[in-house]
């Protein structure tokens, strides 16, 4: 993505890669995708934003009046909400930096030749490939105060906190399910920088160890300008995925307690559903897209200058 | 390359322990889901898995409507995966090889629909479905998570198409090939780590989807898995460990089946980020 | 030509399973309301949710009743419809809102307060006979017409373990010391919900203690969440918390099952709860006794069952309904639901008194029941449940004092319309 807008700004030039043909055809190749897209996501978002303006209510979601600011407002004098906020932000910062740098660890530790590396590769990728609702259980239960696996554990090296609360402790539930989350992302970006780690030319490296370089110098100056490319592709991707992340958090915490997991998809989801007032959950999630959006739009002025000033070097 | 053996002996030490915490999880489902209920709620419950009480998930294909849900999970997965790779291997063609007006929107726009929670939308989307006849359909839920996977469909096998060179699209339509021909039997053969790579990843997201699944379909008859094994939360007369057992059948499908092509999804994501 | 082999194939795959899903979405589709579901025999096929009947000892029984219906007549056939507890009540508002939703919904009581003001539940006057009726089921009449009548009518009780408790009390603070005396060699004394993720649990149980020392949680429509009563019942509560005696962080599931398995002494809970706690564990040895608090009032759960406003098969629904409140049925229903009661009063049979001598208990509080809900504001039960619950769960973390907490939740209540 970052080469493709950075084609837009270069001066026109023929472009090997690219062909040109049929002026329709491009547009006949993407057409069913776009309908698609448009039908079971952008109508639905343009409703949402209807809703978000609305005193609409679960239970009669199609007859409802249109309020103006009022749900914004009701919600920025919301002390909830701005705690919601917060922790999201928390949430998503622990998420990306724990996923990021774990991954990062765990793939220079991999990419070395080793027996039964691609073993233990599959045995790293396999938290990514079970189904979070199965993970929420299990973890609901391995933290159980009483009979809880992690808490026995600890109790060994003397390690178990007061009660053997977690979830259920206002200072742990959030690390707890950080804990979780960050456990089960972290394969994904293990697998993708692992990926980029093995694209690095082996011959620099080789020249940078005869020139005397130590491993951090070699670090520096060979493996992370080739791979950071995709180390900021996958905290892009991380950033905007924990701030969707949903089943974890819900069925573990469902927010709580008294708020400290409510991030902005928690909290839309219990004022849609449990408080049934969709004008404003509608709202909060309008508020939530907007700031995926800031980061997003950030994310791409900074590529586009990073990509920049890569090709003027 | 020269390596300290101090070094790479401390590295695998320090995977096998992560590799260990990556597994721990399921290993302990296993042993939740064979201990006996009256070693259950004891601080000193069985650390193993005790293969006497193997009959524990006999009980739970008998006594829960396990085998359903498992089946309507693999129909929503299949369908999402094949209907999402369908509707992406196009589009991602035509961003990698055209260049058209409004291109640079369409890649943006894709994006951006990352950014869509599924709560935000299931509301709004309950009405368009019930309008279309949708709930309490497969299909329904088919066509929805085919929807919401297909823009990470796209962009990945754009990086991969990006990665095959334009001249043997070339050479192709030389020889007399149609645009779509090439598409068919020139680039997709040489993609299929990609396309392996998106197929499973589409086939997860519809096997662990779970508020689509849960708003969209009364019936338990209906229900995926995500949705059944989820029910069972405050529900008490099920056993913890007939539930346990129904999230391990649950769980292997998916591991079993990312294990099994985990090569070609390695190189497959690898050949999209890494170009992008 | 391995390519071509290759791409055949998987085509072929993918019309396999485009036409594998096209053909599961015709089947397995019980009559929703906006449906034909018409059988080719002419029998009308409505549906019927509950999430009694997700239960693994009651679900099947009132299954078992669901087909006698269906095998003694021809006109209508009632399809169950298992929905998971947990996520009933927003299924159900969301599916009903959206136009759709089974024939008959079991609400939860709360639930159905809201969907009776909303319009969302057709009147069923003609086919109930009010006289046959529990006292208690006065609660799902609207301006003097009936809107739904109960499944099921819990009460609460204190419930407990007579291996485990040596004095069974009879005041609040006799139940405080027993607890205490009883939490050790890892048996807790008592348990009681506390967690966000049991919201209506924990109203059920905070509205025993407000009821139990005398309150009401509004009257006429005004809240009085700061009434000396009701400070008191939330006091009594939050005593029992920090006193230790209770599994932290465990849900109802859990310590439910703590007390088949003899963790736990004492619960209050509903009269539906033994008959699990046994299907869990035939072995536990299970009393009953009045609640222990110092007036007689003391809180019922019900599941209202109610006609879908959007339903097509509003006669077929009546006539389940009918045969549903027929004494025969009646009664095969309150045999099967233990401790719980039928909406009609069915005497209890010697058989019964016999196995389940606690049932007696449950029977006797009866006439002192009040429904979890703010008088006069039934209509918004849910969102004053939040507002309370959410104030509750702070007090119990310590983060604000019981009166501070109240006051929020007053001054909160009051904006609910």
């Amino acid at each position: 993505m970052t080469s493709s807008t950075t084609r837009q700004r270069a001066p026109r030039r023929r472009d090997p890669r690219r062909i040109h043909g049929l002026r329709s055809m491009p547009y006949l190749f993407i057409a069913p995708a776009a309908l698609y897209l448009f039908i079971f996501q952008g109508i639905p978002l343009i409703q949402e934003f209807r809703l978000a303006f609305s005193n609409a209510k679960l239970f009669r979601p199609n007859d409802f009046d249109f309020i103006g600011f009022d749900n914004f407002v009701a919600i920025s004098q919301d002390d909830g909400f701005w705690q919601a906020v917060s922790v999201t932000v928390v949430y998503v910062v622990c998420c990306v930096v724990g996923t990021v740098l774990i991954g990062l660890g765990v793939a220079l530790l991999m990419n070395r030749k080793f027996k039964g590396r691609s073993v233990l590769r599959s045995l790293i990728i396999i938290p990514w490939a079970a189904p979070p609702v199965a993970i929420a259980l299990i973890a609901v239960w391995m933290l159980d105060a009483r009979y809880g696996i992690v808490n026995r554990a600890l109790a060994v090296g003397g390690l178990a906190p007061e009660g053997g609360n977690w979830l259920n402790s206002t200072t742990l539930a959030l690390p707890a399910v950080l804990i979780v989350t960050i456990w089960q992302l972290f394969p994904f970006t293990s697998v993708v920088t692992l990926a980029a780690l093995q694209s690095v030319p082996e011959e620099l490296n080789e020249a940078a160890m005869l020139d005397g370089a130590n491993a951090r110098q070699r670090f520096s100056a060979v493996t992370w300008p080739t791979i950071r490319p995709t180390v900021a592709l996958v905290a892009i991707l991380m950033t905007i995925w924990s701030l969707r992340r949903f089943e974890l958090i819900w069925l573990m915490t469902q927010g709580g307690p008294v708020g400290t997991t409510n991030t902005l998809v928690i909290d839309l989801y219990r004022e849609s559903f449990i408080i049934r007032d969709l004008g404003q959950g509608a709202a909060i999630g309008i508020v939530g897209l907007l700031v995926s959006l800031t980061i997003t739009v950030i994310y791409f002025i900074l590529s586009n200058r990073a990509a920049r000033s890569e090709v003027t070097r | 390359m020269k390596q300290s053996r101090l070094g790479l002996t401390i590295a695998i030490i320090v995977l096998l322990v992560i590799a260990g915490l990556a597994v721990f999880p399921f290993y302990w489902m296993f042993v939740t889901a064979t201990t006996p209920t009256s070693n259950f709620y004891d601080e000193n419950a069985q650390l193993f898995p005790n293969l006497a009480n193997l009959g524990n998930f006999f009980g739970a294909f008998t006594d829960t409507p396990m085998l359903t849900w498992l089946g309507n999970s693999a129909i929503v997965a299949t369908g999402t995966m094949v209907l999402a790779v369908a509707f992406g291997v196009p589009t991602a063609y035509a961003l990698s090889r055209f260049s058209f007006r409004g291109k640079a929107i369409v890649g943006l726009s894709l994006f951006l629909t990352q950014m869509l929670p599924e709560a935000v939308l299931v509301v709004p989307l309950f009405s368009i479905f019930a309008a279309l006849g949708l709930i309490n359909s497969l299909f329904g839920l088919i066509l929805v998570n085919a929807a919401f996977v297909m823009p990470v469909v796209t962009l990945v096998l754009m990086g991969a198409i990006d990665g095959v060179p334009t001249e043997i699209d070339e050479a192709a339509r030389v020889d007399g090939a149609t645009r779509v021909g090439v598409l068919t039997r020139m680039v997709i053969p040489i993609i299929a780590p990609s396309l392996a790579a998106v197929a499973v990843i589409a086939f997860f997201h519809g096997w662990n989807e779970y508020i689509f699944a849960l708003t969209f379909t009364t019936q338990d008859s209906l229900h995926t898995a995500s949705v059944g094994l989820a029910g069972f939360i405050g529900e008490l007369t099920t056993p913890t460990q007939q539930v346990m057992s129904v999230a391990i059948v649950y769980t292997l499908p998916a591991v079993a089946l990312y294990l099994l092509l985990q090569r070609f999804i390695v190189s497959g994501i690898a050949a999209g980020s890494v170009k992008g | 030509m391995q390519r071509r082999n290759l791409l055949a194939g998987v085509a072929a795959l993918a019309a396999v399973g485009l036409i594998l899903t096209g053909c599961s979405s015709s089947t397995g589709d019980g009559g929703d309301a906006n449906n034909s579901g018409m059988n080719p025999d002419g029998a009308t096929v409505i549906s019927f949710a509950a999430s009694i009947l997700g239960e693994t000892q009651r679900g099947p029984l009132i299954g078992a009743m669901i087909t006698d219906f269906n095998e003694s007549q021809s006109d209508v056939i009632v399809t169950p419809v298992t929905i998971p507890f947990s996520s009933f009540g927003s299924t159900m508002f969301t599916q009903v809102g959206g136009g759709e939703g089974p024939d008959i919904i079991a609400w939860d009581e709360a639930d159905y307060f809201q969907a009776m003001d909303q319009g969302l539940t057709l009147p069923i006057d003609d086919i109930v006979d009010e006289d046959a009726l529990l006292a208690s089921s006065k609660n799902e009449i609207m301006d003097g017409k009936r809107y739904g009548v109960p499944l099921n009518v819990s009460n609460y009780a204190l419930i407990y373990n007579p291996d485990l408790v040596t004095n069974v009390p009879t005041t609040f603070d006799e139940l405080v010391a027993e607890a205490k005396a009883q939490t050790k060699d890892g048996v807790y004394g008592f348990a009681f919900r506390h967690t966000e993720a049991e919201e209506a649990g924990v109203w059920s149980d905070v509205s025993n203690y407000v009821y139990g020392f005398g309150g009401d949680w509004a009257k006429d429509g005004v809240p009085t969440l700061t009434d000396p009563a009701v400070i008191e019942g939330v006091t009594a509560m939050k005593e029992l918390y920090d006193a230790g005696v209770i599994p932290e962080g465990a849900t109802a599931a859990e310590y439910r099952k703590m007390f088949a398995e003899g963790k736990v002494a004492m619960i209050i809970d509903n009269g539906g709860v033994p008959t699990v706690i046994n299907g869990t564990n035939p072995e536990t040895p299970i009393a009953a006794a009045v609640a222990p608090f110092p007036t007689d009032s003391i809180g019922e759960i019900s599941a209202v069952l109610g006609i879908n406003v959007n339903t097509e098969k509003a006669d077929a629904a009546k006539a389940f309904l009918s045969w549903f409140l027929e004494p025969e049925q009646q009664a095969t229903l309150q045999g099967l639901l233990g401790g719980s009661q039928a909406a009609t009063t069915v005497p209890r049979t010697e058989e019964e008194l016999a196995t389940r001598p606690y049932v007696t208990v449950f029977d006797e509080v009866s006439a002192n029941t009040k429904a979890f809900a703010p008088e006069g504001l039934e209509a918004v039960t849910p969102q004053f449940r939040h507002i309370v619950v959410e104030q509750l769960l702070r007090i119990f973390q310590g983060q604000v004092s019981v009166e501070d907490g109240m006051a929020a939740a007053q001054k909160e209540a009051e904006g609910l319309k």
